[in-house]
């Protein structure tokens, strides 16, 4: 190594070491200092010592254990997802049968008031009654068909769902408050 | 600079589970965390079985980790803490390495007979030296204490500051300072009274 060279890395060297030392805030002390200069020149020879041995596959080890945790995780939240989605479905089913009940109901009621005499304005009940409550409502409760019937798919783990119980709820407040119209309008 | 730029999106990706982010993580940290986890307990299986296990908490408890100060500092505190709870599990079982040849258990022979790994491509000298190089080096690790073996070896394989390693150990940074100190001269005297 000529003169030149080794003076060019005593000078990378301190100037490794200084970013280092202000990296370490160790405080202003020169005794302080000094010691880490002397555990910097220790590690120097400990880097020396230090001759590592990883054996040559380790990391794809690593990463087939990753990915079989990540599997067996994903297993584990696909089944609790399912459960849950078991539950939410069984609970959007009977809300649906309670809206079904009632409409019925105001389907009942509705064609008893249409059998009742006409008033005198002559006003088209009949014509009224298909291009607004029906249509509403079965476009309506077609949604909620579909949001259940996706939710239903994902919960077997047959599809990644196309629908989410947000949608679900949206849905069926939408129908909820279509019904509550329709049973202040006839009544 | 353009280092840590890359780090931190691998990191970003890897909290998503990315599997290319989380292989390069294995990539650039396997072989350092080995190294550190051998020299905390002196048994390759072990080590390989720790390494595995830093992974698995990593990619468990990576999308909580805020990428603020360094990487390495969150995933080396993971293998501190797993390789100090292995030290306790072992202390209840005594296998740690014995500090003179003939105090050797049959744990010890087997391990100190197997062959090192990665050193299939070299000549049967070269193993013998390394081996035994190897060998000594890491009785005198077992000779320290564990926050001075636990210093050392972070600045080593971690490479961090020692201000990092004194948050981590939670102690303030001169005493951090004075156990690398302490620790690298009962080392070096322990190195010089084998050769």
């Amino acid at each position: 190594m000529t003169h030149d060279n080794e003076k060019e890395n005593n000078v990378e060297r301190n100037e490794a070491w200084l970013r280092n030392i202000s990296d370490d805030p160790i405080g202003p002390g020169v005794e302080m200092i000094k010691l880490r200069l002397r555990v910097e020149r220790q590690e120097h020879w400990f880097g020396e010592c230090v001759e590592d041995v990883v054996p040559e596959d380790l990391a794809d080890r690593v990463k087939r254990r990753i990915w079989s945790v990540l599997r067996e995780d994903d297993e584990q939240n696909s089944h609790l997802r399912r459960s849950a989605a078991k539950k939410r479905v069984a609970s959007v089913v009977y809300r649906l049968l309670g809206a079904a009940a009632a409409i019925a109901l105001v389907a009942i009621g509705s064609f008893q008031w249409l059998r009742s005499p006409a008033p005198a304005d002559g006003f088209d009940y009949v014509t009224a009654f298909d291009a607004f409550a029906f249509d509403e409502l079965s476009e309506s409760i077609d949604d909620l068909s579909d949001d259940i019937s996706s939710l239903e798919l994902a919960s077997n783990g047959s599809t990644w769902p196309t629908k989410s119980y947000d949608d679900l709820d949206d849905d069926y407040d939408l129908l909820d408050s279509l019904l509550k119209m329709e049973a202040d309008d006839w009544s | 600079m353009k280092i840590a730029d890359d780090l931190e999106n691998i990191v970003k990706r890897a909290k998503t589970l990315d599997q290319e982010a989380l292989d390069a993580l294995v990539d650039l940290y396997s072989s350092r965390l080995y190294g550190f986890l051998y020299r905390m307990t002196g048994n390759v299986d072990d080590a390989e079985e720790l390494v595995q296990e830093v992974f698995v908490r990593v990619v468990r408890t990576i999308a909580d980790y805020s990428h603020r100060g360094r990487f390495e500092s969150w995933l080396f505190r993971i293998a501190g803490n797993l390789g100090r709870d292995h030290a306790r599990k072992r202390s209840r079982t005594p296998t740690i390495l014995p500090l003179t040849t003939t105090d050797a258990g049959s744990s010890h022979d087997e391990e100190r007979d197997r062959p090192l790994p990665n050193q299939s491509a070299s000549s049967p000298d070269k193993d013998l030296r390394v081996r035994e190089d190897v060998d000594i080096l890491q009785r005198g690790m077992a000779s320290l204490s564990e926050n001075e073996r636990e210093v050392i070896l972070l600045r080593h394989y971690a490479d961090l500051s020692f201000s990092d390693i004194a948050k981590i150990m939670e102690t303030p940074v001169g005493t951090a300072l004075a156990r690398a100190h302490r620790g690298l001269t009962k080392l070096r005297e322990w190195m010089e009274t084998q050769t």
